[in-house]
């Protein structure tokens, strides 16, 4: 496929005509649970969970990161909990302040908490699948990142709860841990690397 | 880059800067890195070759600001009174929303200048000559973490090909990227 810009056939150029998401695959991974493993193309595929860790997915090659999430919970509603990661040590100080909005049916609600020890993606539900977005801003980067988890819950068969979280230290990390606030998850996420 | 990558980077033809002692420039990947920025033209990113794009910004501002989103035609901003957004936001147990009419995609990005903010906007087909639709979603840095979300349609059917940012106030720096959706 040849793409043009009105500048004119940007593959010639060499810049312009880049995939704009590069799926990336971390350099180990850790688990608490049954079971958890990378694939061919990065993919990470994880059964029974109580902590997935993911090593080296952050890189200087990238700006900003997407995580997309599916997974099944043994048990109940949950929250899908996460701490940034260096070198395989969590980032588990009270630097993490969180907003999050979730509509039930008619009824909205909002809450902050800030001086935490833990970021959330989101909430999931043993109901059905759920499926979440997790946008990642400036992980790798030596200063403070942000982040967006959003997706769709199952709890009563269809929830919203979403997240904007950020950190305060100017650490540059690698990866980063999932951690259910209980039960256990069954899924598989992705990575991807947005080119900036 | 081949067929499937599903998202392409489209590198700007041009690029304008405005502020006291900013600047602007189009990086080897096809995003702009911008710094103290009190506006910021991106010329060129909107082509026939796709419908519909996302662009990806993050950014520091200088104090708490809104950033406010013009589409662009052949280097002229399209500033008329033919913008209406919904917004909805989140601070601490407040959830508020409104609509307004306006010059503007407004709230495109909030910015509050204490930590990184992060943004993601998704623009349903600015380059056909019909009316155009527009999603914000942010990690806004006001008490830390804030959600803002808007929702904006454009009434005009006119193709744009690029877009301006304009703070409502001070200056940001930081990057962006538009990418479009490959069909």
């Amino acid at each position: 496929m040849t793409l043009y810009h009105s500048t004119g056939i940007i593959a010639a150029s060499g810049v312009g005509a880049k995939p704009g998401m590069v799926l990336l695959k971390p350099t180990s991974i850790a688990h608490s649970g049954t079971s958890a493993s990378i694939g061919a193309n990065g993919q990470v595929t994880f059964t029974a969970v109580t902590s997935l860790s993911l090593n080296g997915v952050f890189s200087a090659t990238y700006d900003n990161y997407v995580m997309n999430f599916r997974c099944s919970v043994a048990s109940g509603l949950i929250d899908i909990n996460f701490r940034y990661r260096a070198s395989g040590t969590d980032a588990s100080g009270n630097n993490y302040t969180r907003q999050y909005i979730d509509a039930v049916d008619t009824t909205l609600s909002a809450g902050r908490t800030s001086s935490a020890n833990v970021g959330r993606v989101g909430a999931v539900d043993a109901a059905q699948r759920n499926g979440y977005e997790w946008q990642i801003y400036g992980p790798f980067l030596a200063q403070p990142t942000a982040s967006r988890g959003f997706g769709a819950s199952s709890y009563s068969n269809a929830y919203i709860a979403e997240f904007a979280v950020t950190h305060s230290l100017s650490t540059s990390y690698d990866g980063f841990t999932l951690l259910p606030s209980a039960s256990s998850i069954t899924g598989a996420l992705q990575v991807y690397g947005v080119r900036s | 880059m081949a067929a499937g990558d599903g998202l392409i980077v489209m590198q700007p033809t041009s690029i304008v800067v405005a502020g006291a002692g900013s600047s602007a420039s189009i990086n080897s990947d096809g995003g702009v890195d911008f710094t103290a920025a009190t506006s910021l033209s991106l010329n060129g990113v909107f082509t026939s070759s796709f419908d519909n794009y996302l662009i990806v910004v993050r950014a520091n501002a200088s104090t708490g600001l809104n950033v406010d989103m013009r589409l662009r035609a052949s280097g002229t901003d399209a500033s008329g009174s033919n913008y209406v957004n919904q917004a909805l936001n989140a601070d601490g147990t407040a959830v508020s929303g409104a609509r307004t009419t306006t010059t503007v995609f407004s709230s495109f990005i909030n910015a509050y200048g204490t930590q990184r903010a992060g943004y993601s906007v998704h623009l349903y087909g600015p380059f056909l000559a019909q009316p155009t639709a527009y999603r914000s979603i942010s990690a806004a840095d006001y008490l830390s973490a804030y959600i803002s979300e808007t929702a904006g349609t454009h009434s005009l059917s006119t193709s744009y090909d690029g877009f301006t940012m304009i703070p409502t106030s001070g200056n940001i720096t930081g990057n962006i990227v538009v990418f479009g959706y490959e069909e």
